[in-house]
């Protein structure tokens, strides 16, 4: 999981145009600066990109925080 | 040459394409001439009923050499469909590039300006109903969708280019109206993030975007002699 977060870094550094940003479990709209429901969507397409998986809209709107989104993503690549 | 003669501005695109399917197979005499940037490849299917005039509609020296390649070459056109535009991109305000507006404009609408100029008023005259018809967007329709500023401004723009032509020609032989369509899946959305297009096509009562054919078939109608007493009608789709 760990490693997924490092990889998530640059996704959100580049989709956030912030290369100071560290994103941590507990990052989510609501305390990340830059955040907003376009930034979210471009950080939703470049996890699929990066990941090779794809997230169904109703799974994205039950996500909280990164670490929900990573811990979705570790169920996905073990399928 | 046959007089019935439709000129489509942003002919190679994904609706131009789908319009010039169903107009050749309806109308036997009809010619099309369609301006376009690039894919003319596109139109090669068509044959000698669509003649191909590459022109970009940004830049004023070009709008004016194809306006004088048209009165050269073709007659004065029985309808004229406005459908070129810069690709849809998804911008915050932060990121407004009046450089990107001023191109947009440029295509949808001054160039759409220049060109009505120069033909309404021999097809106000015509002996025999003419058209025109634009192609704006549901963008327009209530509550402003985000990060869609730039387009939101020129598509608003050209909404009141419409209404305005609408109204001086009431009393002419030319109807001028606007189709407003939802996302249609086009190349326009090319530049649009996938999940984007995703939600927008999960946000309708089908679950899918609009198919260019879906556009095609309410120009045509707005083409048609049952459309004849509509002026300044926007339809939505």
């Amino acid at each position: 999981m760990d490693d997924i977060l490092e990889r998530l870094q640059p996704i959100f550094r580049d989709v956030l145009d912030n290369p100071h940003v560290v994103i941590t479990r507990s990052s989510s709209g609501l305390n990340t600066d830059g955040w907003d429901s376009l930034a979210h969507i471009n950080i939703v397409t470049a996890i699929e990109h990066e990941f090779s998986i794809r997230f169904a809209l109703g799974e994205l709107n039950e996500l909280k925080d990164v670490g929900e989104m990573i811990d979705l993503m570790v169920r996905k690549l073990k399928k | 040459v046959t007089n019935d003669r439709l000129l489509i501005l942003g002919g190679s695109s994904d609706i131009g394409a789908a319009l010039i399917d169903r107009l050749l197979a309806q109308r036997p005499e009809l010619g099309v001439v369609a301006q376009c940037l690039d894919g003319e490849e596109r139109l090669a299917r068509f044959g000698t009923r669509v003649a191909v005039e590459r022109c970009d509609l940004s830049a004023d020296a070009e709008v004016d050499a194809f306006i004088e390649r048209y009165r050269a070459a073709y007659p004065i056109p029985r309808a004229i469909v406005q459908l070129a535009g810069l690709k849809l991109r998804l911008e915050r305000f932060s990121k407004w590039s009046q450089e990107h507006v001023e191109r947009d404009m440029r295509v949808q609408v001054y160039a759409a300006a220049r060109v009505l100029k120069e033909f309404l008023p021999s097809m106000a005259k015509a002996s025999q109903p003419t058209q025109v018809v634009f192609v704006l967007s549901s963008a327009l329709d209530g509550a402003a969708p985000k990060y869609m500023s730039m387009y939101s401004v020129v598509k608003s723009a050209q909404l009141g280019l419409m209404r305005s032509l609408a109204s001086e020609h009431a009393n002419t032989k030319v109807a001028i109206n606007a189709v407003s369509p939802r996302m249609v899946a086009t190349r326009f959305l090319s530049e649009l993030p996938e999940k984007a297009i995703e939600m927008a096509a999960a946000n309708t009562s089908s679950g899918k975007l609009l198919a260019p054919d879906d556009v095609a078939r309410v120009i045509e109608f707005l083409l048609s002699p049952e459309a004849e007493h509509l002026r300044g009608a926007e339809i939505a789709v």
